[in-house]
């Protein structure tokens, strides 16, 4: 299994973790457009949500329904060990990158 | 809303269907509060986007194995019988399909050759009538250069529509040239042909240059080189040869063998004897083709043009002089209502019907592909539902049925491609093209082939397909299956409906081409012998060429004719007392013997007489000429000379049946001796040829004897129609025995499948008949409805063909009843031949099968 992250899959990684406990797929599409400034459909959501669940980054659980989803569950995810550790890690490579950049030269 | 979450559920994968319907109800919700038609049509695109969470797909399982690869091939190699009924019928139609693509786009392709084609135009001439001429006065040309400088503009004069000769400087050997054109001198610039030898500004330059086509270079000079040296043309002008030009191109409406320079009109005008006057604004008679610059549109020139008009032409013109441009690349096919000269047309609803056939003769093979699939699949079930029991998803048997049609396809692909390349030089030679097989395979078409391939393998093999697995579904272990037939049917309804229409089609263009060169034109064409004689002794000594031809004991008569009966005639301006304006009418110039040669009956008035002197100034007209004389034609008189009418002849077509018969006068005039017409008898062509040319050569042994018979070359006008009713013909039969074999396989099938209810009726005492009867009845209704569907629909498509020519047969009732009787005796033959050994069959042979 193909463990590298995207881009877009980082930042839903990040949103589940500010969201959690009340991460699902609207939530996450509703703050991702506060954040980016820019509309997510719903079915680019779910992919990206489901890739990651077989990634193992991400696990979920059934929630309550209400009457605007017609009285169907949502389902809430939250980030796994594995999750944290490969959201940290690209972190972590980004703060030692700019720790050695220089500032650059614009011509 | 509730359809689509309706079909959402049905789907989507259960595991995952609450979440997915949820959340997208929930955005729905969110946007509906904004904007409720944006939302809905955003709920409507992301359910479509989501239906990839279907069962099928959203399963961690590999839907696609090379091991499917292997069953394809081994479940095609055992049902080889209908694996080579596939393949032959879809390759084909695909072989069919190519071929007309490439004819498609070989039409389209007709003058985008030139650089920058799209700027240019042609000068298109409308009268105030409606009536667009593609031909138009002399100095427009050269007004719309000097008014609009940015603007080029080029002319092609036509040598008044005569055969010139061409003789080199010895004046040995004449040549006749018909597609020689007069050209101004930068004429390369605006129709780029390709010059082999010289330079596009220069080569014609000066006056008196002529550049040859390389055929024509070759046919006179032979393999020396042509530059510098001199030509005659029409033995009076000499002609410098500055260069030599490509053969034309055969998707190039200009069809040339030489291009003069214009530069010196009057002696050119001198040479073929022409008195008109090329400074004025009447005579009609050059093609002017203009190059815009890119910052200036057609609209916008033709706009200009309107006041072009008042300024320049006189004001008892001005009417008939509405400029207008027309694409150059248009003229191939949109030049239905324009009245031309020497310019290569097709009608755009000759494409049309290409188009539906090549999409007919496809849907045929398709279909045949989809029928014996889904007929054959009731065999497959035992195989498929020991495959699901072993653990196979409906996904993976899915995808290896898409691989068999995936196989099919592409082995008929290759199948076709081979087929074309052996069909397309006698393609090539009905659409009277070079085509060749790369020509048209660039990476445009050849994208569009591949996405046509994946669309075909895609109907092909899903319908069968999802067919097949509804009935695994069903864990149908050797149980009879209900079959859902009312797919079927239609699918059958529309083979039958395809072979009916392209046979009635067939009937029509045949009928249509036979009563083109069988009809009676009006006018005797057999057996008539026409010389070209302009430019030879035998037009200034006319009478003594005439008096030795009729002591042939092969000819019956002559006479002089200024055209080609039947073909053409030119249009001359008339004055006509009671009538303001001049009137351009259609006009052949003869001789006494005219009336007496052709067998025209004379309905009014009498024939020429040569013992009346004043004869010599009369006219003749025909009856669609008597809308001109409201007041009687006996007391007219037209402008030359004071004519006076003597006689009305019958109506008959004088020029080719795309046109209909338009008022013709009739003069007789020394300026128009072109062609003189020996009316022949005797039963060896030969001979009378070998004497006719025998008295020829003793008159005048310098100019070559090139004669022809009328009716041979009236019937080439009609090449055109000749050659699409062999397409037609062809391709229609081919593409009824593609749905013949399809039927009639899937009647073998159909009876398999019924073989021990055959058995049991028989056992129960039905007669052979009886169940002949059983199994043709639901085909025979079919047939009969289908028949009744398309009758409206085949006279509509059929008639709107017809509508493009003037003179055209009727709808008639036998024509359909041929196409149906025809079509239900050849499938109703083959059909009744399996249905009866089937009802013959012994019972104990079925039954005891268990």
């Amino acid at each position: 299994m193909n463990d590298s992250i995207g881009n877009l899959e980082e930042m839903v990684l990040l949103l589940v973790m500010t969201l959690e406990p009340k991460a699902y797929a609207i939530s996450l599409a509703n703050e991702y457009k506060k954040i980016k400034k820019k509309s997510i459909s719903t079915p680019a959501i779910h992919t990206v949500l489901k890739r990651l669940v077989s990634k193992g980054f991400l696990s979920s659980k059934a929630g309550e329904g209400t009457p605007e989803r017609g009285g169907r569950s949502k389902v809430y995810y939250s980030l796994t060990k594995d999750g944290y550790a490969a959201i940290k890690e690209v972190q972590t490579q980004r703060e030692q990158l700019w720790a050695n950049a220089g500032k650059p030269q614009f011509t | 809303m509730k359809f689509i979450i309706k079909i959402l559920g049905k789907t989507l994968h259960p595991e995952i269907k609450d979440e997915i319907i949820g959340d997208l109800l929930e955005a729905y919700d969110q946007r509906a509060q904004q904007n409720k038609f944006l939302a809905g049509f955003h709920f409507v695109l992301e359910s479509f986007v989501s239906l990839k969470w279907g069962k099928m797909i959203y399963r961690k399982e590999r839907l696609w194995s090379s091991q499917n690869v292997k069953f394809s091939l081994r479940h095609l190699k055992r049902n080889w019988r209908e694996t080579v009924v596939h393949i032959s019928g879809l390759s084909l139609g695909l072989a069919l399909c190519i071929l007309l693509a490439f004819f498609y786009f070989h039409e389209k392709s007709f003058d985008t050759f030139h650089e920058d084609y799209s700027s240019v135009y042609r000068v298109v001439n409308e009268t105030d009538k409606g009536v667009q001429y593609g031909v138009t006065p002399w100095p427009t040309g050269p007004f719309i250069e000097t008014d609009f400088p940015e603007v080029s503009a080029t002319r092609i004069y036509h040598t008044f529509r005569k055969t010139p000769t061409l003789a080199r400087s010895d004046k040995k050997e004449f040549f006749y040239e018909d597609d020689l054109f007069f050209v101004d001198n930068n004429f390369f610039d605006i129709l780029t042909f390709k010059l082999l030898k010289g330079q596009r500004s220069e080569v014609l330059s000066e006056p008196n240059t002529i550049v040859l086509s390389e055929a024509l270079a070759q046919k006179i000079f032979g393999s020396k080189n042509p530059v510098g040296r001199e030509l005659w043309f029409e033995s009076t002008l000499r002609l410098t040869v500055t260069g030599v030009v490509e053969n034309s191109p055969p998707n190039s409406h200009l069809q040339y063998q030489a291009f003069a320079s214009l530069g010196d009109i009057t002696s050119i005008f001198q040479a073929t004897g022409n008195q008109f006057s090329f400074e004025g604004w009447y005579w009609t008679a050059v093609n002017t083709y203009v190059r815009l610059p890119r910052e200036l549109t057609a609209q916008q020139l033709e706009a200009d043009l309107v006041d072009f008009t008042q300024r320049h032409v006189p004001e008892e013109f001005a009417h008939r002089r509405n400029f207008k441009l027309q694409p150059l690349a248009n003229m191939h096919l949109n030049s239905d209502d324009i009245e031309d000269i020497f310019v290569e047309k097709r009608s755009e609803v000759e494409i049309k019907i290409a188009m539906l056939l090549g999409v007919i003769v496809l849907s045929i093979a398709i279909i045949n592909f989809i029928n014996l699939a889904s007929a054959s699949s009731s065999n497959r079930l035992y195989a498929l539902n020991i495959k699901k029991r072993l653990g196979a998803s409906y996904g993976q048997i899915f995808t290896q049925m898409l691989t068999e049609a995936m196989i099919v396809v592409v082995t008929s692909l290759l199948v076709s491609l081979l087929l074309v390349i052996g069909a397309l030089p006698y393609f090539n030679e009905l659409i009277n093209a070079r085509i060749g097989f790369f020509d048209y395979l660039q990476l445009e078409t050849l994208s569009w082939f591949v996405a046509c391939a994946l669309f075909i393998t895609f109907i092909m093999g899903f319908y069968p397909a999802s067919y097949t697995l509804k009935q695994v579904s069903k864990d149908t272990f050797g149980q009879h299956i209900k079959r859902n037939t009312i797919t079927q049917k239609i699918l059958v309804a529309f083979q039958l409906f395809a072979s009916v229409s392209l046979i009635y089609g067939c009937i029509i263009i045949y009928n249509q081409f036979s009563f083109l060169t069988q009809r009676d034109l009006g006018f005797k064409d057999e057996n008539v012998l026409m010389v070209p004689i302009r430019g030879t002794e035998a037009s200034v000594n006319t009478a003594l060429f005439k008096q030795r031809f009729e002591n042939s004991p092969y000819v019956t008569s002559t006479s002089l004719l200024s055209d080609v009966m039947g073909s053409t005639a030119q249009l001359v301006p008339f004055e006509i007392d009671g009538k303001p304006e001049q009137q351009n009418i259609a006009t052949i110039f003869v001789d006494f013997d005219f009336v007496e040669t052709f067998d025209i009956e004379v309905v009014g008035g009498r024939d020429f007489d040569p013992t009346i002197h004043s004869d010599s100034n009369a006219f003749l007209i025909n009856e669609s000429a008597l809308s001109y004389f409201e007041n009687g034609w006996e007391e007219a008189r037209l402008n030359r000379g004071n004519g006076k009418i003597i006689g009305v002849l019958k109506d008959f077509h004088f020029m080719d049946l795309h046109q209909g018969i338009q008022p013709l006068i009739i003069g007789m005039s020394d300026a128009w001796r072109n062609y003189l017409a020996l009316n022949v008898q005797g039963s060896k062509f030969s001979e009378i040829y070998e004497d006719i040319e025998s008295k020829w050569r003793e008159l005048e042994p310098n100019r070559p004897f090139d004669a022809w018979f009328l009716d041979e070359k009236l019937n080439n006008l009609y090449r055109s129609e000749k050659n699409q009713s062999i397409i037609v013909a062809v391709f229609s039969f081919l593409s009824v025995v593609i749905a013949i074999i399809g039927l009639l396989a899937l009647v073998t099938e159909f009876i398999q499948n019924r073989y021990k209810e055959i058995g049991i009726r028989k056992v129960l005492g039905a007669s052979a008949n009886q169940i002949y009867y059983l199994i043709t009845r639901s085909i025979a209704t079919l047939f009969l409805l289908v028949i009744v569907i398309n009758l409206p629909l085949a006279r509509f498509t059929m008639s709107r063909w017809l509508d493009n020519y003037p003179t055209h047969i009727d709808h008639q009732w036998t024509y359909y009843l041929y196409a149906f009787v025809l079509t239900g005796l050849l499938i109703g033959s083959l059909i009744s031949y399996k249905c009866l050994r089937a009802a013959r069959v012994n019972p104990v042979e079925i039954i005891k099968d268990e």
